[in-house]
């Protein structure tokens, strides 16, 4: 397909998980994804992605394809004939239709950010830079991830352990790529959530990248169908299979398998957690958001957070299901059973995006994730009778033991009718607080002690953005939405008088900067809908620093910035406070 | 005429050969008896690389092991397998010395034992997981880091030369010394071989009678206090490692897409060709760390108490290895007391817990009585970055061992001797 400038988005082929996934003749699963319609050079390098194919264990460089705007994959999948295996074993063995693939699938995830948000998102990085580097085959390792200071997803290969030097590419999983560039894009959204805190917030972004990795792949009717009938589709399907049990133990137990099957005899755990197979493993159990055990590891924590969402989707993929009249004998058509799945998958995508615009900037806990997720969709989609989204994931979490952050009965967030009343907008107008740092901070100086900031605290906007969003109905929304942060030093000792408990061991000299901060949603007509807060000097604070002075945190200042290249080895070795404390 | 039951000879002194071996460790130890007799325990023998000016040295070492302890061992200790600590049983000029010695046993720690059966599908965190576990490690640094396949770091070096070649000598440290290994199974199956764990009981009495020694590390994988953390952790370490210790890694490593050339590329892929480069810098260099650490930390921790004295020899084991012992009340009490300490890894950050050293009861000015003596064998600019306050040996280690106890520093000796001797009258 050739660059268009009429349409804004085109389509290009991508495997729809990894090479493994096959039909019943033994070819991988194609799908295709909308991306930009936007001038490519070649790497492929656009506006957002800049494609560079460089192995450093083998310090090669491999020249991108010359033809940037063709689709390499189409004349093998769409061609006259049926794909052959050599053909596709061709495409598969050529390293640009694995940078299309990591290409086609970044610029859909960050497409599907912008569409879900009403806006334009931004990268972490220093420099400021727009275009996200990609290495395909960046080294010869068992590993993935996304580095802030490199503005790059590097992504790994290694050879298959005990097989005949077959190589397995990080670059060939939907699942791997969308999973690293959620951490690209929620580091520009959020870029205190890589800063050392609660378990909550560490975990976070590690189940945050599963849950809108599956969600994405669930997305792709060839994978749903594929992982709803074992590869060997029919016109019509059992609608008892359809049931959130049957599913938990065929769909996605076989899909886990199936993601697994791709590396070998090696644990997936390896690359990053297992989130599918635990989905299926961890039953609902109220004690488990609080199990110690589990709260060691972001990994295992972040599966906690997976497990809910991906049982509320197959309770609310049932529901869309259970009015359908059967067929006869309780059958009903497989299209029509896929298409309820993707749309599911799909719609609940979009609120788990939306969230983050609902969610404290710093200290996040699952609980605040719960109310984001009802209040950005009650925003949205005002009705929830028809399929019960909202009672569907309050009820999932509610069965995992995380308790909504916000006290209203619905988990919503709220803003008191009284506080509201006692706001002063005097200064400046609407206009000017939908973009002005200054203006939204001086809102914030005015109305200190009602939005209860604390005054000895270092208090900056970080961030205001206007959105529009656009509801499942076409209802459209117009908000604000800004993000400010509150740093407040103190020295050990002083944590008494903050009421914040001092974590045994740490010394009464050890400088500690508190950090909280809120988000602000101001309404069409400007006015404050939402204050939702993590207070500095909250109580929140003495379990924060008890999980930083565990995890060893304080052990240097920098640690938070550090990428994400590490995390899998780190947390192969440990590192506590205890090692700390007995260097030289 | 009836005969005295024979009485067993009584330790009266002690005397310690710190061998100057450059970065490495090799420590003679000689038991002298109220009889006249003597034992001979030699802890140790390796070296990455021989004090500055010299040749042929570790010949020199072994020369005089051998006639320091007039031909014959009674006991030989390998703290754990790395070349640093075993080098010299590995080239047949002074393997073979050596091995002449003949000791009568040979004491090597749990992780060596051949006996444990080597299955990748043993349930996790098991001993023999872990055992291949190392065994993996060994041939990664084996693949990446023997000579003639260094050069596949070769490009690397315009991102940061110093760190590059730090790397390939703590990758060279790791590599599997198999020639050394297999002569230590020899010696101990021609004597007696102990393969020691925290808390085992040594018997040496026949051998070395009056003597007590304790194994205080390294722990079993079941004895250590993080068991339950290590398993997911074990997992992940595990897969890592096999990934990349493939045998199909031998030499340079294989590429992808051999049938691709290479290009030159843009100017604008430069400098996200430099960061990478800086990445895989810093990939090799954790899990070289991490190689070199799981190592250190199979190190036996003996204690040698005898008579009045106590000596306390750790290998490299680090906090991970020590923190089993740490944790015994029973084995802190016998730590209270040393008299000689073998400072810990060559005098790094991790390897003398701050614990350990704040306990030592003889520590103190140079006029207390019965002053502690350590003995730091070293050499500088070989590992860490004193930026990164990393260095070793540890500066501010080196300034508190100066100041509380009495220090032989093997780099610090005048001139460049075979050894310094220590003598402790019992």
């Amino acid at each position: 397909m050739r660059f268009c400038p009429e349409a804004p988005t085109r389509r290009l082929w991508v495997l729809a998980q990894d090479p493994s996934i096959t039909d019943s003749r033994g070819i991988p699963l194609f799908t295709q994804v909308k991306v930009p319609n936007e001038r490519l050079v070649s790497g492929p390098k656009g506006a957002r992605i800049h494609v560079v194919d460089y192995d450093a264990t083998l310090d090669k460089l491999i020249a991108p394809h010359p033809a940037p705007d063709v689709d390499i994959a189409e004349a093998v999948i769409n061609g006259a004939r049926a794909p052959t295996k050599a053909a596709i074993r061709n495409l598969l063995g050529n390293p640009a239709f694995h940078a299309q693939n990591c290409y086609a699938l970044i610029s859909n995830t960050i497409l599907e950010f912008e569409r879900a948000l009403g806006r334009t998102i931004q990268w972490g990085f220093e420099s400021g830079g727009h275009q996200l580097k990609v290495s395909p085959h960046a080294f010869n390792d068992m590993n993935a991830f996304y580095s802030r200071d490199d503005e790059l997803l590097a992504f790994g290969y290694f050879v298959k352990p005990n097989s005949e030097g077959e190589f397995v590419f990080t670059c060939l999983s939907h699942d791997i790529i969308v999973h690293e560039t959620v951490h690209a894009v929620l580091d520009g959204l959020r870029t205190e959530y890589i800063r050392p805190s609660s378990i909550d917030q560490a975990a976070f972004h590690e189940g945050f990248a599963d849950i809108i990795a599956l969600l994405s792949g669930f997305r792709s009717s060839e994978l749903v169908e594929f992982a709803l009938t074992s590869g060997e589709p029919d016109a019509l399907i059992a609608k008892r299979r359809l049931k959130p049990e049957a599913l938990r133990k065929s769909f996605l137990a076989g899909l886990a398998e199936e993601f697994g099957a791709n590396m070998g005899e090696a644990n997936l755990a390896a690359l990053r957690g297992d989130a599918l197979r635990r989905s299926v493993e961890m039953e609902p159990d109220t004690s488990l958001y609080h199990d110690e055990a589990l709260r060691i590891s972001a990994h295992d924590f972040g599966e906690v957070l997976v497990a809910p969402l991906i049982n509320a989707f197959l309770a609310i993929w049932w529901r869309r299901i259970e009015p359908l009249d059967p067929l006869g004998g309780g059958m009903i058509d497989l299209e029509r059973a896929v298409e309820e799945g993707t749309t599911a998958a799909q719609h609940l995508l979009r609120m788990c995006i939306r969230a983050l615009d609902y969610l404290p900037p710093a200290n996040l806990s699952y609980g605040d994730f719960l109310s984001a997720l009802i209040t950005s969709d009650m925003e949205t989609a005002p009705d929830d009778t028809r399929y019960g989204y909202r009672t569907a994931i309050r009820e999932s979490f509610a069965s995992y033991g995380i308790a909504p952050g916000s006290p209203a009965d619905d988990a919503a967030w709220l803003l008191p009718q009284d506080e509201a009343d006692q706001l002063t907008y005097g200064f400046h107008g609407h206009a000017e607080m939908t973009w002005d740092r200054e203006a939204v901070f001086r809102f914030l100086w005015e109305n200190a002690d009602i939005l209860e900031l604390h005054p000895d605290a270092f208090t900056k906007i970080v961030s205001v953005r206007p959105v529009v969003r656009e509801g499942p109905d076409g209802f459209r929304v117009r908000e604000t939405v800004v993000e400010y942060l509150q740093i407040l030093h103190t020295f050990a000792s002083g944590l008494g008088s903050l009421d914040i408990e001092r974590p045994e061991g740490m010394r009464t000299s050890e400088f500690i900067r508190l950090y909280g901060g809120g988000t602000l949603i101001f309404n069409d007509y400007g006015k404050l809908k939402y204050h939702i807060a993590t207070g500095v000097a909250s109580t929140k604070q003495t379990r924060r620093l008890k999980s930083l002075w565990d995890m060893g945190a304080f052990e240097n200042e920098t640690s938070g910035e550090s990428n994400f290249a590490s995390l899998h080895r780190s947390r192969a070795m440990g590192s506590s406070s205890r090692r700390k404390r007995e260097q030289w | 005429m009836a005969r005295r039951p024979r009485r067993n000879p009584v330790p009266q002194k002690v005397t310690i050969r710190t061998y100057n071996v450059g970065f490495g460790d090799c420590f003679l130890m000689t038991i002298h008896y109220d009889d006249q007799s003597a034992k001979h325990i030699l802890i140790d023998c390796g070296s990455m690389k021989s004090p500055k000016g010299t040749r042929g040295w570790m010949e020199k070492v072994v020369e005089s092991i051998r006639d320091e302890c007039g031909g014959k061992l009674d006991v030989l200790v390998a703290t754990h397998r790395h070349k640093d600590h075993i080098s010299a049983f590995s080239s047949d000029s002074t393997g073979s010395i050596l091995e002449d010695l003949k000791p009568e046993v040979v004491i090597q720690p749990w992780t060596e034992d051949p006996d444990i059966p080597e299955d990748a599908h043993a349930p996790l965190a098991t001993g023999a997981r872990h055992r291949r576990r190392l065994a993996l490690m060994g041939q990664f640094a084996e693949n990446r880091f023997d000579d003639g396949n260094i050069k596949a770091l070769n490009h690397l070096k315009s991102v940061d030369r110093a760190t590059v070649e730090k790397l390939e000598f703590m990758g060279a440290d790791n590599i599997r010394n198999r020639k050394a290994v297999e002569r230590l199974m020899r010696m101990g199956a021609a004597g007696r071989a102990i393969f020691a764990h925290a808390k085992m009981e040594l018997d040496l009495d026949r051998v070395l009678p009056g003597v007590a020694v304790d194994a205080l590390g390294p722990p079993t994988i079941e004895q250590s206090e993080d068991v339950t953390r290590m398993r997911s952790r074990d997992d992940v370490e595990f897969w890592h490692i096999n990934a990349a210790s493939s045998a199909l890694y031998k030499g340079d490593p294989v590429d992808p897409f051999p049938s691709v050339a290479g290009s030159r590329g843009r100017r604008d892929m430069f400098w996200i060709r430099h960061r990478l480069k800086r990445l895989e810098l810093s990939r090799l260099f954790q899990i070289v760390r991490i190689l070199d650490d799981t190592m250190n930390n199979t190190s036996l921790i003996l204690l040698f108490r005898i008579g009045s004295k106590s000596f306390l020899f750790p290998g490299d084991a680090q906090i991970e290895n020590w923190r089993f012992a740490l944790n015994d009340p029973e084995v802190m009490d016998k730590l209270k007391d040393v008299d000689v300490y073998k400072v810990g890894h060559h005098g790094s950050l991790n390897a003398t817990p701050r614990t350990l050293w704040e306990h030592f009861a003889n520590k103190g000015g140079k006029r207390k009585r019965n002053r502690l003596t350590t003995l730091l064998s070293t050499l500088d600019g070989k590992h860490g970055h004193v930026e990164r306050k990393t260095e070793v040996p540890r500066r501010t280690l080196v300034n508190a061992l100066e100041k509380s106890s009495n220090l032989v520093h093997t780099q610090e000796l005048p001139g460049v001797p075979l050894f310094e001797k220590s003598e402790f009258e019992l």
